[in-house]
């Protein structure tokens, strides 16, 4: 019986110490470095920001992100990147229905894997929240005067802020 | 074989009314609710909308009035609230008549013109550049303007809506007498009551629809396009009245089988053997 | 008696059926659009904002504040003995917080994160009327809860008001910017902005500062 304990043992331990050492975590820093290079899609430079960048930074420390969810996040933007690139688009206004739905989609499934929550009010005002339901940041002037589209994926990229945040808020051409 | 294909072709028939009344009764509210500029107007006024109006674009106002080197108090009495009434008013039934979204700012702009001259007059300023104070002038009746319009998006639907909003009269009157032609033709035809389950039918599909909004989202603290909290009571509103009407459909339905159940009783040798 | 509720009950278990079937179509066609339009919608399902005040800390190592001020908080105080000036600092630069001192544009950093900063105040004579008599050399103390900041004035500029690029978010070093409508006592609407630039002198972590 006691050989039998000291053997379960050895194997509970080795299989945490395996559990622990085998899995290669994607984290939010991966996140935050995919998010902030420069894309080069259909012919145009695309990146975000500096001002961008430092509000990301600023609502990752604030907000935190699981590991699950920067990959998740992660392999949303691959799959939007490739959309945008098979669409040839140059700017986001070019995108087709079809794409723009999809990449709302992409957007929505981003927001059921995060509590980021966002109003939208008169004047274009858009105001995005922190985890504890304080406001993090507010963004006027641009709901009001955009068409559409732009305005569902603004509205829906920046309430999934971590998300796909470079390409929906309106493409920051580097050389614009 | 006759009898189960007859039955069927009951059952189908019922389907499809169900699904027919439901799309009358969906046609019924939209004329309304959301396409009646009356609701609207009504409900503007029911939740204060005109006050609220009346202060937001005297706080936006206020905003850029220091920045021009100006007092707040030239702001004051350039528009009232009975004129901010009229003006939503009138935007309101000009967005269902498809009509030219314009507001007329231009009482606002004189007398703003006028308080700001006074202004100058009682300071003793003289203005060295009054291509600006024309610019801070059209920034004012800029804001007073835009102020109306929810949304431009919703602004550019106008025509969308004035097209429905003219048609779903007449297309509900054609509904009802399609189908009331349609439920006597069957009503004959199968010599039974094929009311009850079409309205039980509309009736559950409504009342799930409302619930599964209330259970998915809290309308009442939805915070979109507005601060005024105007979109949450329309849409509660809206809800509510759905809900209300489900409930009208479920007692109609009964109201329709009793009578059913003593018109076949009272009438003599009925041996029809889809007896309900 | 028991035939009517019979048939009641038949007619209802019809309905049930005929509904049940319609809403499982609607979900097997639509489930996706369906649950994308309720996931965000209720990403605006905003219970009323909260304030908290939080303990606002540095991280001297990282470089950056352990907890950000929330919007339209107040975190500092700005004070130029040059001209006599001495305000409130809030987080968010919206034309209803720099109503009542100096708005800082969250898109930039903090004092103490060695990047840029950016305030803008209205030119009234309470906020930054007096600003273009700034000179080279002029010294601005921002107190902030979590430390005191010392720049010195080394440039001054007047720009078009969409003249972003003269305001650049860089992270090499700390450089203030403050601007304002300009010209300061001209009266209407003004599209140029001046903008003061300061670079990091002293600072002095765990002060205290008194709101």
């Amino acid at each position: 019986m006691k050989k039998k304990v000291i053997v379960l043992i050895i194997l509970v331990i080795s299989l945490m110490i395996f559990g622990i050492t085998n899995v290669e975590a994607y984290t939010k820093e991966d996140l935050r470095e995919k998010m902030i290079k420069t894309y080069r899609i259909n012919g145009s430079e695309f990146k975000a920001s500096q001002a961008q960048i430092a509000e990301l930074d600023r609502y990752l420390k604030v907000n935190g992100l699981s590991d699950k969810d920067a990959l998740y996040i992660s392999n949303k933007i691959d799959e939007a990147i490739a959309l945008i690139e098979a669409g040839n688009a140059k700017e986001f206004k070019y995108l087709t229905a079809s794409e723009k739905q999809k990449l709302i989609a992409m957007v929505a499934d981003i927001s059921n894997n995060t509590s980021v929550k966002a109003a939208l009010t008169d004047g274009g005002v858009l105001t995005i929240y922190n985890n504890d339901g304080t406001i993090f940041t507010k963004l006027g002037d641009l709901i009001k005067y955009t068409d559409n589209s732009n305005y569902i994926l603004l509205f829906t990229g920046l309430a999934s802020l971590i998300g796909i945040i470079v390409f929906t808020k309106g493409f920051n051409k580097v050389n614009a | 074989m006759i009898n189960k294909i007859n039955y069927v072709l009951y059952y189908l028939c019922e389907f499809i009314i169900s699904l027919l009344i439901f799309a009358l009764v969906f046609l019924f509210i939209c004329d309304r609710t959301l396409l009646n500029p009356n609701y609207i107007i009504k409900e503007l006024d029911r939740h204060d909308y005109y006050e609220y109006l009346d202060k937001e674009i005297r706080n936006e106002m206020d905003n850029y009035v220091v920045q021009a080197g100006l007092d707040s108090s030239v702001l004051d009495n350039i528009y009232s609230k009975k004129v901010i009434e009229e003006t939503m008013n009138n935007y309101i039934i000009d967005f269902y008549k498809n009509n030219d979204l314009e507001i007329d700012s231009s009482s606002v702009k004189e007398n703003l013109k006028i308080n700001i001259d006074n202004y100058l007059d009682n300071k003793n300023i003289q203005a060295a550049d009054s291509d600006s104070l024309e610019k801070f002038v059209k920034q004012m009746t800029d804001i007073y303007e835009d102020s109306f319009s929810i949304s431009n998006i919703i602004d550019k639907m106008s025509s969308k809506i004035s097209k429905l909003s003219n048609i779903i009269t007449t297309l509900i009157y054609i509904s009802i007498f399609s189908l009331l032609i349609v439920v006597a033709f069957l009503k004959l035809y199968f010599k039974k009551n094929i009311l009850t389950v079409p309205l039980f039918t509309s009736a559950f599909i409504n009342l799930f629809i409302v619930y599964y909004i209330k259970f998915s989202i809290d309308l009442k603290n939805l915070v979109l396009l507005s601060s005024s909290k105007i979109i949450n009571y329309v849409s509660i509103d809206i809800i509510d009245y759905i809900r209300n009407l489900s409930f009208l459909l479920i007692i109609f339905a009964i109201a329709i089988y009793i009578i059913n159940v003593r018109i076949s009783s009272r009438s003599l040798g009925d041996k029809n053997e889809f007896i309900k | 008696m028991l035939k009517k509720i019979r048939g009641i009950v038949k007619s209802l278990a019809v309905s049930f059926f005929f509904s049940f079937l319609v809403i499982f179509v609607v979900f097997l066609g639509f489930k996706d659009q369906i649950n994308t339009m309720v996931s965000l919608i209720n990403k605006m399902v905003i219970i009323e904002a909260k304030t908290s005040k939080k303990d606002i800390k540095i991280d001297k190592v990282e470089k950056r504040l352990v907890n950000y001020p929330s919007w339209g908080e107040e975190w500092a105080k700005l004070k130029i003995k040059d001209i006599n000036l001495d305000i409130p600092v809030f987080h968010g630069d919206t034309l209803d917080i720099i109503k009542y001192g100096a708005g800082h544009y969250s898109g930039s950093y903090f004092p103490g994160e060695g990047s840029s900063i950016i305030l803008a105040a209205h030119n009234s004579p309470e906020h930054f009327y007096h600003l273009p008599e700034l000179k080279d050399g002029s010294e601005i103390v921002i107190e902030a809860v979590y430390g005191t900041y010392k720049y010195k004035v080394y440039d001054t500029k007047i720009i078009k008001d969409t003249d972003e690029e003269s305001l650049p978010i860089q992270t090499d070093k700390e450089i203030l910017m403050m601007y304002t409508c300009y010209p300061v006592d001209s009266l209407g609407f003004k599209d140029k902005r001046f903008v003061v630039y300061a670079e990091l002198v002293s600072e002095s972590v765990g002060g205290e500062h008194d709101k």
